[in-house]
């Protein structure tokens, strides 16, 4: 073998391992690009779920501050503490006497009709069943009679 | 510098020592696909779902409870359960000083609780408080502590306190593991309906995953608006508790509705439940005595002798029957209240001066068949049906019942032997309050479903009497208080209805206690036109007469519901009518 030929198959060797080393960082690169995107995905899905976990909780949480008030409110509107609170502004109940009705000429309030008057359907009374056959041929030999009597009032 | 056959050499053997590697890693992972030892392969089946996902309750929220007006009478919020994880704890010193305070425990105790076993694993979680308020939990929450698990856990709040604790009910039974539910009263009724539903929920515990069920509809409880006025109820309550202690009396009762509609404006009771209380004392008075305790009424039963007795052709113009005063009937002795004789009074005066020789006399003329009856036609002896737990449906003896004989039908004519719940009693007056109908009792107004109102219409439970009937009774019970001489009362522009009620009370053996009575009024106003129909009744007064005892607080009560519920006097009512109004500018 020739210097020459000795050398040409040296580079050849040479050009392959660098198209492989070529070809395999390529693959990684992409790999890593793969890896990265996928990542930035997960990390974005897992951030938002989180985000989404906190607003469901802060919602919660504004809701039961909302009960929480409601109660408050209620209880600040209950009537004893309001009596109270009248009666350290000086109110008292009225008395019926102390009361004034005007009449507004030609007011009319048109009350909504609460007073509905149904009457409810009787029971019908419970038939009895208690007729016996001599009863029954009576009702049948009556009802002949009768036809004949029609017939001969026509 | 090493050659490039060696290098080669060394190249090739590390490709295949990694090759090899590779290949024996893959093998593995697919012998977990196709083989496992059958114990670790169902080890982590079972342990799958748990590390994957979560099932949890997902719980509505309790319906609201309202008067009227639109006040709360019942509504909910949270207390907390607090928990933690000692494992996740960085600081137990900090911590233990921070929560201590808070959960009510000794900061060294809470610091040992933090602390790892002797073998330096933890307990995987540890209760600190197994409940505390809200605003206690909501400092915890602020406090961001890693590891702290705060549970809330749901109660419910009554804002008026006792005022309406019997009629509302109580909840409880509520923890972080399952549901409480209500108890008597409204909350015990309605509570399939306030309740809602829940809805076991399956939800990933990997946020990348997506949840086992994404839609989660937990439907909340439907609330209700009550027909009771807070502030009637209100005016019903100080007043039954101011009677109880100036009548000295051991309880009594308050009863206000709507006879044309049916509606419970107000049911007050002394003593009363407290809502926060769990005691056993408390509980015990959790019972609505209005609804479910049932007495002998007494004379004010004879409004309805008085009705059914007209209804069955009795005319009340011409009627009449030699009065003893005190004489033998079916083997026992009836009496007047002051056994003296009225020689021939008339139907009215048997009821004006409420004789009880009348009434029995009017029961022995009009005989079994037709009493018996005419007094189931008014609901006597059945439940009323009200939406209420716990309702009673009273006693009423007949022909045939074991305990029945001839002297208990004539004692039934003024109301001894015969048993009613207050409501009963109520109801039945005001068929001839509403001419001749009863409306069904009732307490829910509406039902509020998200935005959907549903109202309850009024509906006529009987009809016991006629109108002209009803008409005529209501007319004799407006002559009882304007000419009883032993009632004292004073309604100016007013025409009132009503009458009193002293009745023994039985004991065992058969007897009737000689000291005790239970002493009662029922009414109803304006007369010709009610609005509100009113029971009294207290139990064991000192003044032991109804017309001494009673009467008075219906006059107190009636004096201030006027005001309270704008009923003008009958002279200003009458000139709105004539000009083509109506009188009662509220919807009751």
């Amino acid at each position: 073998m020739t210097y020459h030929s000795r050398l040409d198959r040296r580079r050849r060797i040479q050009q392959n391992q660098a198209q492989l080393a070529a070809t395999l960082t390529l693959i990684v690169v992409v790999g890593i690009i793969i890896a990265a995107l996928y990542l930035i995905q997960t990390t974005t899905t897992t951030t938002t779920k989180r985000e989404l976990e906190e607003m469901s909780d802060h919602r919660a949480r504004l809701q039961r501050d909302n009960e929480r008030l409601r109660a408050e409110i209620a209880d600040l509107q209950s009537l004893p503490r309001v009596m109270t609170r009248a009666a350290e502004m000086g109110f008292r109940p009225a008395s019926e006497e102390e009361i004034q009705y005007l009449i507004v000429d030609g007011y009319r309030y048109n009350r909504p009709q609460v007073t509905p008057t149904p009457t409810p359907t009787p029971n019908a009374p419970e038939e009895i069943y208690d007729e016996t056959l001599g009863g029954w041929l009576q009702k049948q030999w009556d009802k002949i009679k009768e036809q004949f009597s029609d017939w001969r009032n026509e | 510098m090493i050659s490039d056959e060696t290098f080669n050499r060394r190249l090739k053997l590390i490709g295949a020592v990694l090759v090899g590697i590779s290949v024996l890693l893959l093998t593995r992972l697919l012998s977990f696909q196709f083989y496992m030892d059958p114990n670790t392969r169902q080890t982590l089946e079972d342990n799958l779902d748990n590390r994957v996902y979560q099932t949890v309750e997902v719980r509505p929220n309790r319906g609201l409870i309202y008067d009227r007006n639109g006040h709360l009478l019942a509504t909910n919020s949270f207390d907390y359960q607090i928990g933690i994880s000692p494992n996740q704890v960085l600081d137990r010193q900090e911590v233990a000083a921070q929560l201590a305070p808070l959960v009510g425990m000794p900061e060294n105790e809470l610091y040992h609780r933090l602390e790892p076993n002797a073998d330096g694993t933890y307990v995987p979680w540890v209760l600190l408080a197994s409940r505390v308020d809200f605003d206690t939990g909501q400092r915890i929450i602020d406090l961001d502590i890693d590891g702290i698990d705060i549970r809330p856990l749901p109660i419910r709040i009554y804002p008026q306190g006792d005022l309406t604790a019997q009629l509302v009910g109580f909840y409880a039974g509520a923890d972080d593991a399952r549901e409480g539910r209500g108890y008597s009263g409204v909350e015990g009724y309605y509570e399939s309906l306030l309740a809602g539903q829940s809805r076991r929920v399956t939800t990933s515990t990997v946020p990348v995953l997506d949840e086992a069920e994404s839609t989660i509809s937990v439907r909340d409880g439907i609330s209700l608006q009550l027909t009771i006025d807070r502030d009637l109820q209100f005016l019903a309550q100080e007043i039954i508790d101011q009677a109880v202690v100036q009548y000295g009396a051991t309880g009594g009762t308050i009863l206000i509705m709507n006879p044309r509609t049916g509606e419970i404006l107000a049911v007050a009771n002394n003593p009363t439940f407290k809502p926060d209380n769990f005691s056993a004392e408390n509980l015990e008075l959790v019972r609505n005595q209005a609804v479910s305790d049932i007495y002998e009424p007494g004379s004010v039963f004879k409004v309805i002798t008085m009705a059914l007795a007209i209804e069955a052709g009795i005319d009340p113009a011409t009627w009449t029957y030699a009065d003893p005063g005190c004489g033998e009937m079916a083997g026992i002795q009836i009496c007047n209240w002051n056994d003296q004789s009225r020689g021939n009074p008339s139907f009215a005066q048997v009821f004006v001066e409420s004789l009880n020789t009348g009434t029995a006399t009017l029961f022995a003329q009009l005989g079994h068949s037709t009493v018996y009856p005419l007094l189931r036609a008014f609901n006597i002896g059945t439940p009323t049906g009200v939406d209420l737990e716990g309702e009673s449906g009273g006693i009423l003896v007949e022909p045939g019942d074991t305990f029945w004989n001839e002297a208990q039908f004539l004692t039934t004519s003024f109301g001894q032997g015969v048993s009613v719940t207050p409501l009963q009693m109520l109801a039945a007056m005001n068929a001839i309050a509403n001419d001749g109908l009863i409306m069904q009792p009732h307490i829910v107004k509406a039902r509020i479903d998200g935005n959907e109102v549903i109202e309850t219409r009024p509906s006529a439970s009987r009809r016991p009497i006629s109108e002209a009937t009803a008409h005529i009774a209501r007319d004799i019970m407006v002559q009882v208080l304007r000419e009883n001489q032993e009632i004292v009362f004073s309604f100016p522009g007013y025409t009132v209805a009503g009458k009193t009620g002293t009745a023994q009370i039985p004991t065992a053996g058969g007897y009737y206690d000689p000291v005790g009575s239970i002493a009662s009024f029922v009414g109803f106003l304006p007369a010709d036109d009610p609005v509100v129909s009113v029971l009294v009744k207290l139990d064991r007064p000192a003044g032991y007469w109804g017309s001494k005892t009673a009467a008075p607080v219906f006059q107190a009560l009636v004096d201030r519901l006027v005001v309270l519920m704008e009923i003008p006097p009958d002279a200003v009512r009458s000139q709105l009518v004539a000009q083509g109004g109506d009188p009662f500018d509220r919807e009751y």
